[in-house]
């Protein structure tokens, strides 16, 4: 059964030491640990944090190399830093965990549930950037361009605020050099070994990763779910934030039982 | 298809079950058979189909149904089922109807989407301010259960599934000729965003070529360009041998309103939900009214109107209304295929 939501938590900052990284995390929530790793544009406020810490434990790293954390030229991969973000959660106690990976961070992710199968109780992956079409290029362009790739609603979204131009350019630079091919063959030769079930999550309206990607990682991951969230972008949280945490938090929840329906249906007694 | 008297019929939608007469219900659907056939050997391209609830106007609340129970009668002429109103069903069992639909007729089958009409929506207490969002949320879910091969979830406002996987897959690859039935510019942006057809049924040329011009306009913007068979308009036909004597069987015939009528109330309260659906009803007066009234060069020349003007490259006729018998349907299908389908057919 859901548990009862409770009132948005606050999240406290911390720092946790790993391969000469002070990693920064925040954490807010009780309950089983969910470790999120951020997209590209870095360690933002997100309204499914928020909600899933009503139910979670919830750990959101702050990848090394973003925001304002030192220049990161000493990850080698992503599947290094795979490496680094999974101690890092060792450092914190958590012997294991589940992993929620938004857009660039879903290689890092498959990394980890690669790597260290017995830390990894339960994978989701959303907007997922880990398997590319051949002719992919990263999103450019002017904040309008590019509110049009990453959302289904742009005229819906606050005005963006301006970041640091410098932090910007660092983190671009990191997720350039790291990224690796539009397809990965090693990674993908290795998908079916992973053994946590895995939520993948498209929006339909999904300009920067099309929804069609969905269909190659249940193909290949073995206890894998593919779902879309109607009438969203990229950036499916901030579009339909309580859609994707209803079906990601069920997901952390149930695993492979979420596709059984709880709805209550009875509309009077 | 009806044949008692309006008198002894009671008015209005929705019209109550005592009132069916089943040696009538059952000589209606043997003769509707035999016009489908017929429709079938004259040479007609499609015979369509359509949903309708709760009325003896039209007795097929399910459409594809109707058209199952025809394939082994129509040989030749596709299976066009006009459509599912969305906000009723199910739209994951709407991609399986049509998919399994489209095999037992070996490729035969023309799909419509549709949110339909006002009197429909109260069929399953569907909330009207709700039907928009719910017949292009189907829609999109439709065409994803078509075409997505491997299982997967559906996270919508309206509808959750947590594992679709449809089996069979469509006959026709990637999915039968679709086309979306509306006459709002939703339904035309929604085509045009889909690379699908447009259907519009009843509304004046002025009105149609609004319609059209939107629709083009959008699929211009998406990167295609739309062709006449990618355009279909349904339009009652009083087909006489002289326009006199069309005018006639047109006022004999032809009514306003008919069993789809609600009371004044109710059409209000459907209308603080959303008002757009009652726009071609309020233009058309009603349902059944003709479109094309005249003799074999007067409807010609109509239909060909709507062709050079708005780009109508398919055109759905209906000869019957519930005042009609079958005699007079069987004759005047006749005469049409005779008179005007072939020179329609040239355009």
């Amino acid at each position: 059964m859901a548990k009862t939501q409770q009132a948005d938590p606050k999240f406290s900052e911390g720092h946790v030491a790993v391969d000469g990284f002070q990693i920064r995390y925040l954490e807010a929530g009780k309950g089983d640990p969910v470790v999120m790793l951020h997209g590209a544009g870095g360690l933002k406020p997100s309204r499914l944090n928020d909600l899933l810490a009503g139910q979670f434990r919830v750990i959101a790293f702050e990848i090394p190399g973003f925001g304002h954390s030192p220049v990161n030229d000493r990850s080698k991969s992503m599947r290094d830093l795979a490496r680094t973000m999974t101690d890092a959660a060792a450092k914190l106690g958590l012997d294991h965990y589940g992993l929620v990976a938004t857009s660039f961070s879903s290689r890092v992710a498959l990394w980890e549930a690669i790597d260290a199968p017995d830390r990894i109780d339960v994978m989701v992956l959303i907007s997922p950037s880990a398997i590319l079409p051949e002719n992919w290029t990263a999103p450019s362009g002017s904040p309008d361009q590019l509110a049009k790739l990453m959302y289904a609603h742009p005229e819906k979204q606050p005005m963006p605020v301006a970041e640091d131009p410098e932090i910007l350019a660092k983190q671009q630079a990191l997720t350039a050099r790291l990224r690796g091919p539009n397809r990965d063959p090693e990674l993908e030769g290795m998908l079916r070994n992973i053994k946590a079930p895995a939520l993948v999550v498209f929006g339909t309206h999904d300009a920067v990763t099309p929804s069609e990607m969905g269909r190659i990682y249940k193909e290949r991951i073995p206890s894998s779910y593919f779902v879309m969230v109607y009438d969203a972008g990229h950036a499916i949280a901030a579009e339909r934030p309580e859609a994707l945490h209803g079906v990601v938090s069920d997901f952390l929840e149930r695993r492979e039982a979420f596709i059984v329906s709880r709805s209550n249906t009875v509309i009077n007694p | 298809m009806s044949y008692m008297s309006p008198q002894e019929m009671t008015a209005g939608w929705p019209t109550p079950p005592a009132n069916y007469d089943r040696e009538i219900g059952l000589r209606n659907f043997h003769e509707g058979a035999e016009r489908m056939q017929f429709a079938d050997e004259l040479g007609f391209d499609w015979v369509s189909f359509s949903e309708h609830h709760y009325t003896p106007s039209i007795l097929a609340p399910n459409a594809a149904l109707v058209a199952a129970a025809m394939i082994k009668h129509i040989r030749q002429a596709k299976l066009a089922v006009l459509g599912h109103t969305l906000p009723l069903n199910n739209p994951v069992k709407v991609a399986e109807e049509l998919a399994l639909l489209d095999n037992l007729s070996e490729g035969r089958v023309v799909a419509g989407l549709l949110r339909g009409t006002p009197n429909e929506f109260q069929t399953y207490s569907v909330n009207p301010a709700e039907t928009r969002e719910l017949a292009l949320e189907s829609m999109e879910l439709v065409l994803k259960a078509w075409t997505e091969p491997q299982p997967f979830g559906w996270e919508g406002r309206h509808y959750q599934y947590r594992s679709v996987s449809v089996w069979p897959r469509p006959l026709q690859q990637p999915f039968p000729p679709t086309y979306v039935l509306g006459s709002s510019h939703e339904s035309g942006e929604f085509a045009a965003a889909n690379h699908l057809g447009l259907g519009v049924s009843f509304v004046p040329i002025n009105v149609l070529s609004e319609l059209f011009t939107n629709y083009r306009q959008k699929s211009l913007e998406a990167g295609w360009e739309p062709v006449p068979e990618n355009i279909i308009y349904r339009a009652g036909v009083c087909l006489a041998e002289t326009d006199e004597q069309a005018m006639q069987d047109a006022n004999r015939y032809w009514m306003r309103g008919g069993n789809f009528n609600m009371k004044s109330s109710v059409y209000s309260a459907i209308a603080k939900g959303d008002a757009n659906p009652l726009r071609p009803l309020a233009a058309a007066g009603g349902l059944y009214f003709a479109t094309f009234i005249g003799g074999p060069d007067t409807i010609f020349n109509k239909i060909k109107q709507f062709h050079d003007e708005c780009g109508v490259g398919v055109i759905d006729v209906i000869f019957q209304t519930p005042r009609t018998n079958h005699a007079k349907v069987m004759h005047d299908m006749e005469f049409y295929a005779k008179e005007v389908m072939p020179r329609v057919k040239e355009l």
